[in-house]
């Protein structure tokens, strides 16, 4: 407010209604070309996108034009058995990130936090897998899943005798899926870390020191002060994690191109090609939707729990 | 002195734990690394090797002296010397292109949604704008949308609009996809900057597109900092966009000109992999080079989105 207050005493006093709206227009002057851009390129189509959902567009036919069709998208994209799968292939992958990622991340930003030497290169190595091109990413994992022995994993496992032959790690469809989960595991558990080292950093050292005078032992500081004190963080990463899942597309299209049989088709790959592929423009609008929700439901709980105060001022 | 007897004295016994500890960490920190480093270590190390050395089994982990033939021959090479002959002039020159294409999409978008970001964020962060909170928060939700989301739509305008294959289209739809993040990160930073400096340079007879450019702005550099990085890396590493508004092989962006290599080219490990670790250049550089504000960034997008 005080750059009102000075604009008062700098202008006269009647003028101050006016100086305030100019000051005002000149505001949204300044956000007015960034408002055309978002929602010319954003908004715009999500709501373009919202009306197609409700047609089909008979794109292999253009002379039959526009059909109507309600809700009908909507109830194939429910009802559709790919997208069944393809949604429980994201959520394998969010359960893997999770149910292995955090504890994972949480035992690597411990070790990190302890002190030892070298400690900031160390930390500052973390961001390496998170700057790498997910397309790169699915090059270097496809290097190491190679199936011929001249990648990696096959190539230590025949090196210390564990495997004769070379395994074709992402032939068998379970298989496939699991793999790729840990090669989006790789990108994402050193940002969770680094997400948990934040984290710990925020926990007062001296409630530690009081358990120890009252003799907690190293798991029960770990239970009751570190573990509550990373619950906020625990709650980001999980949602993150999961909105990623519905992100995921570059790793999956470098890496198994959405096969074998379909087993690592995740719903994001899977909207790429009922679009693109099958040229269902209808289809994939109500399922762009369908998703839309899901992950707004899911930044609505995260922007809730990281930023309470800061919007309402 | 026996055994007992040394270890009896407190303080070595004290030392010789604190060093087994010590063990034990640097153990743990080695393992960590080892995950984070194992694998990208293994597409330099084949980025590295000759052709002969990445068809034994199992292969040759430490190629040495390292060869550069297969960046030389990205780089500058002109495709005849390459033994199977697959890879044509085309195919490596593609690849040069699609560098450059990532080049101009990245600084294009980083001045992009710095410029307008900029305006935008400062103006939020100094008026006190109608439904300003309410814009923000909605912005940012739309950008935490999956790209794939609204790749639907945007192709139909595009293609409407004669810009497809364009990089151009690429640029403005990337801008806008990171501009919420860039305008929030500078929002935050011009409300931490006190108003006094640049009301002085008004009272002194600036106007206020003046006072943000040379008093408020310098102030803001940090910020700026930060949010280019991000920009920066974000278009770079970008995928979806690019792959479906460019079809011609020079139009490519890098990325998915690996993604396209690797579908047509597989078993060229060698140059793959050099492909990949050249495509990797740029972002990692830069985050070696702003790391401080790269970390304020990311920080910013865990803790405000």
């Amino acid at each position: 407010m005080s750059t009102f207050i000075l604009l008062q005493t700098v202008s006269k006093p009647w003028g101050r209604r006016k100086r305030l709206r100019t000051a005002n227009r000149v505001g949204y002057l300044m956000i007015l070309p960034a408002l055309l851009v978002v929602f010319g390129l954003l908004l715009y189509p999500l709501l373009y996108s919202l009306l197609i959902s409700f047609y089909d567009l008979h794109v292999r036919a253009p002379w039959k034009g526009w059909e109507f069709v309600g809700f009908g998208n909507y109830f194939d994209v429910l009802t559709d058995r790919e997208v069944h799968h393809s949604l429980g292939r994201t959520l394998f992958l969010a359960g893997v990130g999770i149910g292995l990622g955090l504890p994972l991340s949480l035992a690597f930003a411990m070790i990190l936090n302890q002190p030892f030497p070298l400690r900031g290169l160390v930390r500052g190595l973390l961001i390496i897998p998170w700057i790498i091109p997910g397309s790169v990413q699915g090059l270097l994992w496809s290097r190491i899943l190679e199936p011929y022995g001249y990648g990696a994993l096959n190539g230590l496992l025949i090196q210390f005798g564990w495997i004769e032959k070379p395994v074709p790690w992402l032939l068998e469809p379970m298989r496939a899926l699991f793999l790729v989960a840990i090669a989006n595991l790789w990108s994402t558990v050193p940002m969770m870390t680094l997400l948990y080292l934040a984290g710990l950093q925020g926990i007062p050292q001296e409630l530690y020191e009081a358990a120890k005078v009252d003799g907690a032992g190293r798991w029960a500081r770990f239970q009751f002060i570190t573990l509550p004190f990373l619950a906020p963080v625990t709650l980001i990463n999980l949602i993150l994690k999961t909105i990623d899942a519905f992100a995921l597309f570059d790793l999956v299209f470098v890496l198994t191109g959405g096969g074998p049989a379909r087993a690592t088709e995740v719903i994001g790959y899977h909207l790429y090609t009922r679009a693109f592929t099958r040229l269902e423009y209808g289809y994939a609008s109500a399922l762009a939707w369908v998703i839309a929700v899901m992950t707004t439901l899911l930044a609505l709980f995260y922007n809730r729990l990281t930023r309470p105060e800061r919007l309402n001022q | 002195m026996s055994n007992r007897r040394f270890f009896s004295q407190p303080r070595l016994w004290r030392s010789a734990q604190r060093l087994a500890r010590s063990l034990v960490q640097l153990v743990l920190v080695m393992f960590v690394l080892a995950f984070v480093l194992g694998p990208v270590l293994w597409l330099v190390i084949s980025s590295v090797s000759t052709s002969k050395d990445l068809l034994q089994v199992p292969p040759r982990w430490l190629p040495f002296p390292p060869s550069l033939e297969y960046y030389q021959a990205l780089l500058f090479g002109s495709g005849a010397t390459q033994s199977d002959g697959t890879l044509t002039e085309l195919t490596l020159r593609a690849f040069r292109y699609s560098l450059r294409n990532s080049f101009i999409v990245a600084v294009g978008v980083t001045l992009g949604a710095l410029g307008l970001g900029a305006l935008a964020g400062y103006a939020f962060a100094r008026f006190p704008l109608r439904g300003n909170a309410l814009l923000i928060y909605l912005l940012l939700m739309v950008q935490m949308l999956p790209a794939v989301v609204l790749i639907v739509p945007l192709f139909m305008t595009m293609s409407r609009l004669g810009l497809l294959d364009r990089l151009f289209t690429v640029v403005i739809l990337l801008t806008a996809y990171h501009l919420p993040f860039v305008m929030w990160i500078l929002r935050s930073y011009f409300q931490s900057i006190p108003k006094d400096l640049e009301e002085a340079a008004m009272v002194d007879g600036c106007n206020r597109l003046r006072a943000l450019w040379y008093v408020t702005l310098p102030l803001a550099l940090p910020g700026l900092f930060a949010a280019g990085v991000y920009a920066f890396m974000q278009s770079w590493n970008a995928f979806l966009i690019p792959l479906v508004f460019t079809s011609s092989d020079t139009m490519r962006t890098v990325t998915v000109a690996i993604a396209m290599f690797v579908g047509r080219h597989y078993t060229e490990y060698g140059l793959m992999s050099a492909a990949g670790v050249l495509a990797s250049l740029p972002p990692m550089a830069l985050a070696i080079f702003f790391q401080r504000y790269l970390l304020a960034s990311l920080t910013a997008g865990a803790t405000k989105g």
